[in-house]
């Protein structure tokens, strides 16, 4: 069974119903709208180019066992393996991940949320403080008191 | 160009075309491969890098919402969050968020927690779960505190006084007592580690002793109990 989906510009996407369903939220709204499921899904927070991504990444996972970690805290303390695939994924679209990011949670589209979200981190923890701002262009907005207050405040973490 | 495959490289080839269609026009003579001066080619990789990194030049963590930008420093461990934190304002406020600590607190293997999965109490609202309530940066500090205890090698201190084997001992914040093969049973202080006292009585080995706040009795192989 085959599902429309529109993006926030108007483009109109056809994908498998199975492969939609990764997304929690396009779940939801087809068991809801069951009856006229003739015209497309309005997505409004997602344009064509990100949909268009989010769908190539459904697609490749359209197999996947789902994980509901919304309980299973443990879950988290093992990572979620990233195939190739997957390191690729991220590898050719980085500039546009804060994007994907933002699609994947908007649709709740949840394994690729996880990756994007890991992608992310895994930048932070590459980076030193300053590289960070740099990057991020963030200026450092501390006070003196408020850097004297952070530095004391690490104390705990080292030995 | 190693940390930055394929699209780099893709920008890489159209930049050094471009330069290189527009300079074999100047040339106008047939195909001719014009390889980019090593001047040329800083700073093409240069605004290569630029712009690899153009994509990100906007602070992630205070654009996206909230529930998500803390969801990136579940991902995130222990060093690397204080230094999250250390960024902005903005970033020390997400890194201070209840979830995050959680995450840490998992994060860490042998860090275990038993959370009965919910405490009817009348101050509870039966349907929040606990673990949302309990404060993790709190468990993390404690759970480290002992971590760090249990791994720091104790300083070692020896009693020297007796002669011959110590087969028992009791001991409280104040004193320490021995009991050993010597005959003798010596009381210690517990601070200073010296020897404040030799109790002699039994004419062999004392092999166990107990104290209470009024007396202490001691048994030996010489078959007393004094």
């Amino acid at each position: 069974m085959k599902v429309t989906l529109e993006s926030s510009d108007g483009q109109v996407f056809t994908v498998d119903k199975e492969v939609a369903e990764l997304s929690v939220i396009i779940k939801e709204m087809l068991v809801i709208e069951q009856a006229n499921q003739d015209h497309p899904i309005p997505l409004l927070n997602v344009g064509a180019v990100e949909l268009a991504k989010v769908i190539e990444y459904c697609e490749h996972h359209r197999n996947d066992p789902t994980i509901d970690d919304d309980e299973d805290y443990d879950s988290r303390k093992k990572p979620i393996e990233m195939d190739d695939w997957d390191k690729q994924f991220t590898i050719v679209n980085k500039e546009m991940m804060f994007e994907l990011i933002l699609a994947a949670n908007s649709m709740q589209v949840k394994p690729l949320l996880h990756l994007g979200c890991r992608y992310a981190a895994d930048i932070v923890k590459r980076m030193s403080p300053t590289e960070i701002r740099d990057l991020f262009q963030i200026d450092d907005d501390f006070t003196p008191e408020e850097q004297d207050k952070i530095e004391w405040e690490k104390q705990w973490t080292k030995l | 160009m190693q940390s930055c495959p394929l699209d780099a490289l893709t920008l890489f080839i159209e930049t050094i075309s471009t330069a290189s269609s527009s300079r074999s026009k100047e040339l106008e003579s047939g195909p001719v491969i014009v390889y980019p001066s090593a001047a040329e080619r800083a700073t093409l990789e240069g605004r290569i890098y630029s712009r690899l990194l153009q994509g990100l030049r906007i602070d992630v963590l205070a654009k996206l919402p909230y529930e998500t930008a803390t969801y990136i420093l579940q991902f995130i461990d222990l060093a690397n969050l204080i230094k999250v934190a250390t960024i902005s304002r903005t970033w020390n406020h997400l890194s201070n968020d209840n979830e995050v600590w959680k995450g840490i607190f998992l994060h860490h293997q042998d860090w275990k927690i038993k959370i009965p999965p919910r405490i009817p109490t009348l101050t509870t609202s039966p349907t929040q779960p606990l673990h949302s309530m309990l404060n993790w940066n709190k468990l993390c500090r404690d759970r480290k505190a002992l971590q760090d205890r249990w791994r720091s090698t104790p300083t070692k201190t020896k009693l020297k006084g007796h002669e011959d084997s110590v087969y028992c001992i009791q001991f409280d914040n104040i004193k320490i007592v021995t009991g050993s093969r010597d005959r003798t049973i010596k009381i210690w202080d517990a601070r200073t580690l010296q020897c404040t006292s030799t109790l002699t009585g039994h004419s062999l080995s004392v092999l166990c002793l107990q104290y209470d706040d009024r007396i202490m009795v001691s048994g030996s192989s010489d078959n007393t109990i004094i």
